[in-house]
């Protein structure tokens, strides 16, 4: 039988403000399913935004949602968690929301390792003010603010969050919808802080200006350009090389600030 | 020869910059300001404009861009819009303290919550204070006369302080205008290269920012201070020389609409002086001698020019747009200071406040009658019965 999103809608905020082929409501959707197959109780749920096109997310899902202010996603998220570790929270940002405005909490929240899921809505672009290139846009493509190509270079989420610490890091694309679906729930489950890079399109601000055909195109693009790394291991070089790496990079037990701070509690005998 | 384009008040903006030599951009995007980076780097892309455009990684990072570029002495300019202008609001202190007189170019835009993208001055008025030159242009010729004039008087040696250059969002910033475009030679003769009097040099190294001890506090803070009782008299050389320069018009200070015979105005900055210009000749055609009084600069007040022109009147009636919760008059901002400024007027006319323009609404002629009604009843009573009337929800 089909899955019955309506459960998990809002009905009355829809339509949604997205553009037809924006890849954010697939990423939604993996999310919904997600939740769904973790088996995650509405009410003790809590989803965070910050502000963009993907931060509108949690204002369609019917679960406690929060619409902060831009780049606070994880901030506003570790005040939820700390205040009632009990709840599970999961925290959706843009590129440019996790990673430009709110890079300083994303690395900080790396490094405390909180159990909170964070889903970066990665498209490579501001898409809700126009287009301005990113820290995640290419080095060399077109933006709104680089008409004749961008001088900077690309944060890799992955290894960002590699390095910052966080004990669960996985990619996945908007066209690998299930395995998005399955890494989101691996990561809720996940006691810790869990970073899944989930790659997708905005067709209107960068797709057209960077000539990537149409929205179906730009989807199947993921399909062509990716390798997972387990099938990477064993491929020639050749049929890796200038392709992405999705999958699980890291899922490792590490001590949960929640927990260490209960235990700091404990030993000082306060009341938490 | 100056050209004539068709521009909203983002593009004149960034035409404002251009012609002003601007050396340092520094951005990060926001509607309704987003318009203005977006000309500049198209500007700058197409090698019309020869400078350095950063895209900072937040507001906070922008505005420090600006301080930094200033402090090594070039002319830099940023800007903003609403949350974008209050995340940035650590920098401002610093930027005036260090007495780096870049600019910001201020498209307004209401507060969250709940995320509106309107035009409302709350923003960069609760910035008011910091020690940044303000005020509004109301079109699109004057965003980009004002751009080239606040450049002047912040660089002057006898000022030295950022402004914020502001001009109502959607509004002004994306309602195009007829707009003439001065003559690059023009503008180099009215406005000379920035000569930072103390710029970061490793020849000559300084420092900007230091740490320093309570008792050395109070000693820059009165030198700021001063400054701003310094800038009245450069604001009046500086207008008048543009006024000159370029065959404008300007009065320093204030607007004034139809106030010759006047029994009340409407007292406001920003764009709805255009509709508050419509609603006056309705009003007159009635019968009704209302006026309009246009603030062009919110710092440095100028309270002998306002005590001035608003002493002639029997009613004044400020309009906000913009928030001051739990402030003395309990609505707005500008009737706070116009009460200030009428304190030694003897016999001053009362004055009352209306909350109008919020959240992007439009202050529409409907309201502009029904508040000509309240202040009429005041001109007649001599006294005014509130502080403070929110249009279309109070008595109005
Ligand atoms: C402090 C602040 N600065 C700027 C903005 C304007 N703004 C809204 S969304 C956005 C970026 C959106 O890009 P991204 O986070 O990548 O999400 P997308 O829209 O692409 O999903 C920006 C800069 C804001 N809301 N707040
Ligand atoms: S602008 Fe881009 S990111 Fe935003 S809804 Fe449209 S396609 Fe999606």
């Amino acid at each position: 039988m089909a899955f019955n999103y309506a459960e998990y809608i809002r009905p009355g905020k829809l339509p949604h403000i997205w553009c037809p082929g924006c890849a954010h409501g697939t990423v939604m959707k993996s999310i919904i399913r997600a939740i769904d197959r973790v088996g995650l109780e509405k009410d003790r749920t809590v989803i965070v935004s910050g502000i963009g096109c993907a931060s509108r997310m949690p204002g369609y899902v019917d679960f406690n949602t929060l619409h902060t202010t831009h780049g606070r996603s994880l901030p506003f998220s570790t005040g939820v968690k700390l205040a009632d570790p009990g709840l599970n929270v999961i925290a959706v940002a843009g590129d440019g929301d996790a990673l430009a405005i709110g890079g300083n909490h994303f690395i900080h929240t790396c490094r405390r390792n909180i159990d909170i899921t964070l889903i970066v809505f990665n498209n490579n672009i501001y898409g809700m003010t126009g287009g301005q290139f990113s820290p995640t846009t290419p080095h060399g493509k077109l933006a709104s603010t680089t008409p004749y190509g961008n001088p900077d270079y690309a944060f890799d989420v992955v290894e960002l969050a590699m390095g910052a610490g966080a004990s669960y890091v996985s990619r996945s694309t908007a066209y690998h919808a299930i395995p998005l679906e399955r890494q989101i729930a691996d990561g809720i489950n996940h006691k810790g802080f869990s970073v899944i890079d989930a790659l997708c399109t905005c067709p209107t601000t960068y797709g057209r200006r960077n000539k990537l055909g149409s929205a179906v195109d730009m989807i199947g693009w993921f399909k062509d350009n990716t390798v997972g790394i387990k099938a990477a291991g064993k491929l020639p070089p050749e049929k890796v090389e200038g392709k992405i790496l999705t999958g699980v990079f890291r899922k490792e037990e590490k001590p949960e600030y929640c927990d260490e701070y209960a235990k700091i509690i404990e030993k000082t005998g306060g009341r938490s | 020869m100056a050209k004539e384009m068709f521009l909203a008040g983002c593009s004149s903006a960034a035409y404002g910059a251009m012609l002003s030599r601007v050396e340092v951009i520094s951005s990060y995007p926001i509607r309704p300001y987003t318009g203005i980076m977006m000309e500049l780097s198209k500007l700058v892309a197409n090698g019309e404009l020869d400078a350095e455009f950063v895209h900072g990684e937040g507001e906070h990072a922008q505005v420090s861009i600006a301080y930094g570029a200033s402090a090594a002495g070039a002319r830099a300019y940023t800007g903003s819009s609403g949350v974008g202008v209050t995340y940035a609001m650590e920098c401002y202190s610093p930027a005036a303290g260090g007495r780096l007189p870049c600019q910001m170019a201020i498209a307004d835009r209401a507060l969250d919550p709940p995320g509106d993208f309107g035009s409302e001055h709350t923003d960069v008025m609760s910035a008011r204070d910091q020690g940044w030159i303000m005020g509004w242009a109301a079109d699109p010729q004057e965003v980009l006369d004002n751009t080239i004039m606040y450049f002047k008087i912040g660089e002057d040696a006898r000022v030295l302080l950022p402004q914020f250059c502001c001009q109502d969002g959607y509004f002004v910033s994306h309602i195009p205008g007829k707009v003439s475009i001065p003559d690059q030679k023009a503008v180099d003769e009215y406005l000379p290269p920035f000569n930072n009097p103390h710029p970061l040099d490793p020849t000559k190294p300084v420092s900007h920012g230091p740490q320093i001890f309570p008792d050395q506090g109070p000693a820059i803070d009165l030198q700021r201070a001063q400054a701003f009782i310094d800038t009245p008299k450069v604001i009046e050389e500086a207008v008048a020389d543009f006024n000159k320069q370029f065959g404008r018009n300007y009065d320093p200070f204030l607007e004034e609409y139809m106030t010759d015979d006047a029994e009340f105005v409407f007292f406001l900055q920003g764009g709805h002086a255009r509709t508050a210009r419509f609603a006056v000749n309705h009003l007159r055609e009635k019968g009704v001698k209302a006026g309009m009084v246009r603030l062009r600069f919110m710092r440095p007040f100028p309270t002998e020019a306002v005590a001035e022109s608003l002493s002639k009147f029997k009613a004044v009636g400020t309009i906000e747009t913009s928030t001051s919760y739990g402030g003395a008059m309990k609505g707005g901002n500008l009737i706070h200071e116009v009460r200030s400024a009428l304190y030694d007027v003897p016999n001053p006319p009362p004055v009352t406040s209306f909350m109008a323009g919020l959240g992007g609404e439009v202050v529409s002629l409907e309201e502009f009658y029904s508040m000509a009604k309240v202040l009429t009843q005041a001109a007649k009573d001599g006294k005014v019965d509130q502080y403070v009337y929110w249009v279309n929800f109070d008595k109005v």
